[in-house]
This record gives structure tokens, C-alpha cells and sequence, in this order.
């Protein structure tokens, strides 16, 4: 079965129902995804315990309960699943850790981040994990924007017109607290990790998601460390803005690793001197929402 | 600042114990003994157990881990957390230092801890200050400080924002970091020596940690962060620290408060259960 996935044509062995099927020419695919042995690297240099990276720019993401990855040259992942894995826990890695291997292997910049399409604009909410980019980005998308990526934004900082946002699926990873806070109930939703109430939700409203790419227009970085009155805006600029987005990157250590410093050092220079960036202050609790959303649509929606 | 030291600075205690008030402090000396603003800590000395450099340093975010997952992948990322901050990287740490599989490794190895400087408090002091904290009677703080299975900060019906720390009982977690002394570089003070002769105390501490020892120095630190300073800060600006149960996070500040807060049947209880490792501190004749 192929698949649209940032752009890509993904054939693969492995169903990824939360991935809109491929409706495009025929091309050859971009990347296959099969089932297959997924042995220990030849001397990779170790990023962790889950994580090796070859000399050859090969990965190996590995975690005994689930299984092993092999990432290839951005064309190429072969999955050997462990015995007491589910397939939800295959994806979970599969267009997480993996699809953000895939992004750097291929040369783009993949932002730890979720993102939704407000007009013509790309924004992206970016924060390390618990921020509450899920849910800031699900309650965007209640509102009437469309879905680009959940906690991994891929990112063409070199797309012709500017840096685009390549828009993955229309599925995000919400805790019990955020699907209440929502109003989406859990029956039938796939848990993340067997003992968590972390589930994956997919958007189906018609609008939901957006296929194409969209310039990316301001990238915020979910911030509760100030306890503002109101939610509120600083936007960066100069080094400054540089070096928060930095911060921002996916699996920039693995990256490092792959020898892209300097690549991701200019990718993030070009991304600062064309797209907003500031850190978005806001208080992390539910009943206070949508005070952030009102605050982006107060910035991005024209009357 | 300071001399080179491989590892990280450990600042370890029972929770409610004068944790913040060291950190202060430390941040304080480490600026020449300039006035610190609180809601920095958070970030200059953040609690190990914080789960945001997790995915970068590790590959794989803490939140798609089971908590055995979690557990067993920290003395290791511990590690790999000394090796990406090579100067000078200090935390609060409220775990008990252990095994985190029977005759595995430590929660915190030697090689990646450069010190630890491990506070104390009277556990009948700790339980009131504990009740403030969790908002629940004295009798549950109590409860809770003999409970050796104690596990902070798992996951409910959203994310912790922390690692699942075990804490064991106090006692427990006392003896883990007094045992810890065999194999770490570790420090202990009271917090009642703190509150007693903070400028003995607190130069003790800049000594251990390789920082400014000059009396000037000590003394600005210690005066910069005196229980009134830091509440009068909450006061205007509020502590991001503060949980919603308690008024305000900096409560007493006072040594022997417990006397006219337990119950003589509260204070034997304690004693009771702790009195072993009281005696050792010197809590108990």
C-alpha cells in the first residue's frame, strides 16, 4: 500500500492507517517501509542506548519491547518487530523517532513540533515533550484550521518559495486530561504504550488536514516558565531567534551525529530571517485553552 | 567558576527538606552573591528527574516509555547528560539513590556524579512541611515518610512532567545517600545547622563545591537569600515551584516548628519509625 507522507510516496509493508493514501502520479516511491531483519550496526557510534548511527549515516533505533528500526539513506526503513509488540507501538516509532531520522537523512529540518494551517500561513508550536503541543494544536484544529504535523514538523527550509511545512498526517497524541479537556472520548482509540492513557487520535472532519505544503509564516515555542496575567507574545529576532529554533530541532543530537551541524546551522539562519519566532507565555491549563488560540488568531486572522 | 569537576553537582535531599533554599544559594555564590530571581531556578539548577532533554539525549521521548523503560535507561542517561553539559551542570535531585534492578547499576553511577551535596531536616519538621505541600493532613504526610514503596511522579491523566522518582521513606532515603558516601563525593548538612550559622554552613558548602569561599562572598550569598527575601519574591511575583495546594511555597522557614504542630502521639510515631536514623543525625540524644 503506498502513502502521502510529507510529500513522499511511501510504499510499505506495514499499514499506517493514520497516513493518507497516495492519490498521486506514479512515480517510483521515495521510500519503502518492509518487514525484515534489522541487525546491529558494523562500529556505529552509539547516540543512546535505543539509538546507533553507522559511518555510512545508516540508524538503527531500537527498543527491546518493541522492536528495531533500520533507517537507510532516507529511501529506506526495515522494521523487525519485537515478539509481544502491537502495531500501534510499531507506528508510534515509525512516524516519530523514524520519520524524524528519514527528514535529516533526506537533508530537511525537522522541528520538535506541532503545527496548523491558519490561512495561507504555517504556524508551528514547538516545546519538549509535555509543553502541550498536542493539545494546543488539537484545539487549533476544533477551531477550523486544518492539521499539518503533530510533534514532528517536517520542515524544506530550501523549497523555492521560501520554507515550507510538509504536511504528515492528521493524527495526534493526546493524554486523558487533553482529550476531556476536548471533548473526544477514548472508545476506540488506540493506546500509545500499553499502561498509559496517552492515546492516538485521528482528525477525520473534511478540512481536517492539509495534503499540501504551506509556507512556514512563525514557529512559537510553548513556554509556561513566566505566569502571565495574560497570555502573551515575545517574539525574537537576530541570534536570539536563532538559537531558540535551534533548540527546537528534532533529534539534533542524532543530526550532530550525522554530521549536520553546519547544514542545520544554516537551515535554522535561513528559517529566522523569514518566519516568526517567539515564545508563546501561557499558563499550562486546560480552562485556559483557548486564551492562547485567541492570542494566534489575534496575530493571523485578518477580519 | 570553580574548579574543573567531572559530573554533575548533585544538590539531594528528602523533598521539603531546604532543597530550594540551597539551590538559591548556590545560584547566588555562583553570581558572586548577587540577589537571585526564583522563578530562575527552575532552569539553572532543574530537577534531574525533568523529562525534557530526555528524547534529544536518548533518542526516544520519556513520554513513548513505560516507566520500567524509563527507570532502567537512566543511570545511563545520567551519563550522557554529564557528557552534553561539560562545565559546570548542578541539580535538585529528590530520588533515593539506587539499584534500579536487582544487583543493576545506580540510579546515579560514580562516574557520572562530580558531588552531591545532600541536605537533611528534622523528619518532624519534613512531615509538616510535607501536609503544606501535598494539601493533605499531618497524619498522611507522616504516613507518606514511612511509606519505603514511595513513588513520586507517575503518570495519570496527563503527562508528569518528571521522571517517576522513587523516594522510598525517609529513612530510606537518608541512608541511600549516607551509604552513597562509599562510592561519591558527597556532602551532608542539616538544615538546622543552615538556619543555626548559615555562614559556617553555607561556606562549608562552597568549599566542598569548589566555588568562592571568601567570607564577603558566603556572606552576600547567604544574605541574598534569606527566607524573608526569597518569600517577599513570591509574594510580588509568585514561584513557579509552588504547588496549588500551598498559599505560598516559601511557608516557615524555622527549625523545630513541629513542637507546636504534632501531636506528642504524631512526634512518637516519627520517632518511632525514624529514630534509628534521627539518632545518627543527631536529632535524638
Amino acid at each position: 500500500m503506498d502513502y502521502l507522507l510529507c510529500g513522499w510516496r511511501v510504499r510499505s509493508e506495514v499499514p499506517l492507517p493514520e497516513v493518507c493514501p497516495w492519490a498521486g502520479d506514479d512515480r517510483q516511491p521515495d521510500i519503502t517501509v518492509r518487514l525484515g531483519c534489522a541487525p546491529a550496526l558494523d562500529r556505529p557510534v552509539d547516540v543512546s542506548p535505543y539509538l546507533q548511527i553507522g559511518r555510512d549515516g545508516d540508524c538503527r533505533l531500537s527498543i527491546e519491547t518493541v522492536g528495531s528500526f533500520l533507517v537507510r539513506h532516507g529511501r529506506e526503513v526495515v522494521i523487525e518487530p519485537a515478539a509481544a509488540s502491537t502495531a500501534p507501538e510499531i507506528r508510534l516509532l515509525l512516524l516519530g523517532t523514524v520519520l524524524g531520522l528519514l527528514s535529516h537523512q533526506r537533508g530537511l529540518c525537522p522541528l520538535h513540533a506541532s503545527c496548523v494551517r491558519v490561512g495561507d500561513a504555517a504556524l508551528a508550536f514547538a516545546g519538549p515533550s509535555g509543553a502541550g503541543k498536542s493539545t494546543f494544536a488539537t484545539m487549533l484544529a476544533q477551531r477550523g484550521y486544518a492539521l499539518m504535523a503533530d510533534d514532528v514538523c517536517v520542515v524544506d527550509p530550501h523549497a523555492a518559495g521560501g520554507p515550507v511545512v510538509l504536511p504528515a498526517f492528521p493524527r495526534v497524541k493526546l493524554w486523558q486530561d487533553s482529550l476531556d479537556a476536548l471533548s473526544i472520548g477514548t472508545a476506540g482509540l488506540d493506546r500509545n504504550r500499553p499502561s498509559q492513557r496517552k492515546y492516538h487520535y485521528t482528525l477525520t472532519q473534511p478540512g481536517g488536514f492539509a495534503a499540501e505544503p504551506v509556507p512556514l509564516r512563525a514557529v512559537y515555542l510553548l513556554d509556561d516558565t513566566r505566569s502571565p496575567q495574560a497570555e502573551e507574545i515575545e517574539y525574537a529576532s537576530g541570534f536570539e531567534a536563532i538559537s531558540l529554533l535551534s533548540g527546537q530541532i528534532f533529534r539534533r543530537t542524532a543530526a550532530a551525529t550525522l554530521g549536520r551541524e553546519r547544514e542545520l546551522f544554516q537551515a535554522v539562519s535561513t528559517l529566522a530571517a523569514t518566519v516568526k519566532v517567539g515564545r508563546l507565555f501561557r499558563h499550562k491549563r486546560m480552562d485556559r485553552l483557548d486564551l492562547g488560540a485567541g492570542l494566534i488568531e489575534t496575530e493571523w486572522v485578518r477580519p | 567558576m570553580g574548579p574543573p569537576m567531572s559530573g554533575l553537582v548533585l544538590l539531594a535531599s528528602y523533598p521539603k527538606s531546604g532543597n530550594t533554599w540551597m539551590r538559591a544559594f548556590v545560584e547566588s555564590l555562583r553570581q558572586g552573591g548577587q540577589p537571585i530571581q526564583i522563578a530562575t531556578l527552575r532552569t539553572g539548577i532543574p530537577n534531574i528527574a525533568w523529562r525534557g532533554w530526555f528524547g534529544e539525549l536518548m533518542g526516544v521521548e520519556a513520554s513513548d516509555l513505560e516507566p520500567g523503560e524509563i527507570a532502567r535507561a537512566r543511570p545511563d542517561y545520567h551519563r550522557r547528560l554529564c557528557r552534553f553539559m561539560p562545565g559546570w551542570a548542578a541539580f535538585k535531585v529528590h530520588d533515593c539513590q539506587h539499584r534500579v534492578e536487582p544487583d543493576g547499576e545506580w540510579l546515579f553511577p560514580a562516574d557520572s556524579v562530580a558531588a552531591v551535596v545532600y541536605v537533611v531536616r528534622d523528619p518532624r519538621d519534613v512531615a509538616v512541611s510535607l501536609s503544606h505541600h501535598i494539601g493533605r493532613p499531618i497524619d498522611e504526610a507522616i504516613r507518606r515518610m514511612a511509606d519505603h514503596h514511595w513513588t513520586a511522579s507517575l503518570d495519570g491523566e496527563g503527562p508528569a512532567s518528571q521522571f517517576p522518582q522513587f523516594r522510598s521513606s525517609w529513612s530510606g532515603h537518608v541512608e541511600s545517600w549516607l551509604d552513597a558516601q562509599r562510592y561519591l563525593r558527597l556532602h551532608l548538612i542539616r538544615y538546622e545547622d543552615m538556619i543555626a550559622n548559615p555562614q559556617a554552613a553555607f561556606g562549608a558548602v562552597a568549599a566542598f563545591l569548589g566555588l568562592d569561599t571568601s567570607p564577603a562572598a558566603v556572606a552576600a550569598a547567604v544574605a541574598a537569600t534569606t527566607f524573608d527575601s526569597l518569600r517577599a519574591q513570591e509574594e510580588a511575583h509568585g514561584f513557579c515551584e509552588r504547588p496549588s495546594s500551598m498559599e505560598f511555597f516559601f511557608r516557615s522557614g524555622k527549625a523545630g516548628g513541629w513542637q507546636d504542630r504534632l501531636s506528642p502521639e504524631q512526634a512518637e510515631r516519627i520517632v518511632t519509625r525514624h529514630g534509628a536514623v534521627m539518632r545518627r543525625l543527631g536529632y535524638l540524644p
